[in-house]
């Protein structure tokens, strides 16, 4: 077992120790590279002072909020542009735009509308990532098996029930697919606004220390995005496999 | 009569953005919205027509191609060769998995201050973070194309004498295009997002720096128009990638169909 995982992984562990030896030899400078070691240090006392952690949790709040209310949307939009054909013609030119431009370079008009706390951050996510999830929940609700609708209606079933009960549960599998692109946009996208407007979390972390050539700094914030990215990933991943199993029993 | 369904179905498509156009116009003109919080769409199409003749748009807007298409074309080079060896070599595929499922969940824009360190503001570091950024979508595209190419097809291949690199030539790199063209398609977009975030964030040129700009100086309806004038772009672009991928591989969809 713990074999398999040396061999599984070794190329981290030569890429680990190179690190070390080249930055410890000193051919490059501290501010680029500092030692892993010295890193993992920075890290791991970053962390039990609690300043890691918090920041860490700004970051997920603004980004976490934002990919909330994205999903939230984009089933709404989703599923009434299956269901109604104005709404689709409505809509499907801007869900073509909103989803092919970077939304980013709205930042300084969201600074302005909304300021630069937690509000104009957790709405610019929301407004990047809710077009992934609206294409995905449409496509899931038109594919919906025809005869069950029909079987459904046949037995009196009301409208709002229908969706609830069919159109939804067997849209859900697509409208994991979307979520799981809309969730690392929203982090992108919290993550930069935080660097260009500050107001705490790991994205100002980071900024900072790049600013004030604090190396072990800035590589200590690098790793806990790439923490924060990775647990974010694993958890939707979770509870898809959860729900989907839930929804086929 | 093909000439006028497209026509109407243009026409069609156009109407909501001309909509949501004229309620913007609309909502700051009678005063319902501030034009120190929006300006009238009206000035911003003056400010946008001003901004393409004057010939700023096009100062700024060929840094950020450089930078994002410059980033975007070393992916693509490195991810094709990345992919291929993946999937090609056993010990490649050992060496690099273990890398791409480590940098994968990274938001690569997260790079962004990391390249400052390295390299200044410079066209440099924005080209090596697009380029990063690029990357992995490539990689892990190109590997599963060369991995779904039919094994039928290589053994017949072999079976018929033809020589491995002929075979490479004839049937991989052919069967895989497809999956690379995702990629691709994939990587354009964020080539995008990365080069705004970097001028942004650390730049003294291009469109995402002009924006900056404009907002920290308060000329809000040049901010608008540069933003719209840059998101009609990446949407053009988006659609030059999406049509020539159809037309280059028609051929594709046809045996797929088939």
């Amino acid at each position: 077992m713990t074999r398999a995982l040396v061999v599984g992984s070794y190329s981290l562990l030569l890429v680990a120790a190179t690190w070390e030896i080249v930055a410890r030899s000193g051919v490059v400078p501290f501010f680029f590279l500092p030692p892993l070691s010295v890193i993992g240090w920075t890290f791991a006392t970053q962390v039990a002072d609690g300043l890691l952690v918090h920041e860490a949790a700004v970051t997920v709040f603004r980004a976490v909020s934002g990919f909330a209310l994205a999903v939230v949307g984009g089933v709404a939009l989703g599923i009434g542009m299956a269901r109604f054909k104005s709404v689709r013609w409505f809509f499907d030119p801007i869900v073509a735009v909103g989803l092919s431009v970077p939304t980013l370079t709205l930042v300084p008009a969201f600074i302005l509308w909304f300021g630069i706390d937690h509000l104009s951050k957790i709405l610019l996510v929301a407004l990047s990532s809710v077009w992934s999830v609206t294409v995905s929940t449409y496509n899931g609700a038109r594919h919906v098996d025809r005869r069950l609708v029909w079987s459904a209606r046949a037995m009196g079933t009301a409208e709002g029930k229908l969706l609830w009960k069919v159109v939804i549960p067997a849209a859900t599998p697509y409208i994991f697919n979307g979520m799981q692109v809309a969730l690392p946009i929203s982090l992108i996208v919290a993550f930069v606004f935080e660097m260009v407007a500050g107001g705490g979390g790991l994205g100002f972390l980071e900024i900072m220390a790049a600013r004030f050539f604090k190396a072990p700094d800035l590589y200590a914030a690098l790793f806990a995005i790439l923490l924060v990215g990775v647990a974010l990933d694993r958890i939707l991943r979770l509870i898809r496999s959860r729900v989907l199993v839930w929804l086929r029993e | 009569m093909i000439g006028q369904t497209r026509i109407a179905a243009a026409a069609s498509a156009l109407a909501p953005i001309a909509a949501l156009l004229a309620g913007w116009e609309i909502l700051t003109r009678t005063g319902l919205v501030s034009t120190q919080v929006l300006p009238r769409f009206s000035s911003v199409g003056v400010a946008a027509v001003d901004l393409a003749v004057s010939g700023t748009l096009g100062q700024h807007l060929v840094v950020s191609l450089y930078r994002a298409l410059g980033g975007l074309a070393l992916s693509l080079v490195a991810g094709v060769l990345l992919g291929f060896a993946m999937a090609t070599s056993r010990p490649a595929e050992r060496f690099f998995d273990p890398l791409v499922s480590l940098l994968y969940p990274l938001p690569k824009t997260a790079l962004v201050p990391l390249t400052m360190v390295w390299l200044g503001v410079t066209d440099k570091a924005a080209i090596l973070v697009i380029f990063l950024a690029g990357l992995l979508p490539i990689v892990v595209n190109t590997y599963h194309g060369v991995r779904s190419v039919d094994r039928v097809l290589i053994w017949s291949a072999r079976s018929l004498g033809t020589s491995e690199r002929r075979l490479l030539r004839r049937v991989v790199i052919p069967a895989s295009l497809p999956y690379i063209w995702n990629g691709l398609r994939i990587a354009l977009p964020i080539s995008f997002i990365v080069v705004i975030s970097v001028e942004l964030v650390a730049s003294k040129v291009g469109i995402g720096n002009l924006i900056n700009g404009y907002g920290s100086l308060g000329v809000y309806d040049y901010m608008f128009a540069t933003i719209l004038l840059f998101v009609a772009v990446a949407f053009v672009a988006d659609r030059v990638t999406v049509g020539l991928g159809r037309r280059l591989l028609r051929w594709h969809a046809e045996t797929e169909a088939s």
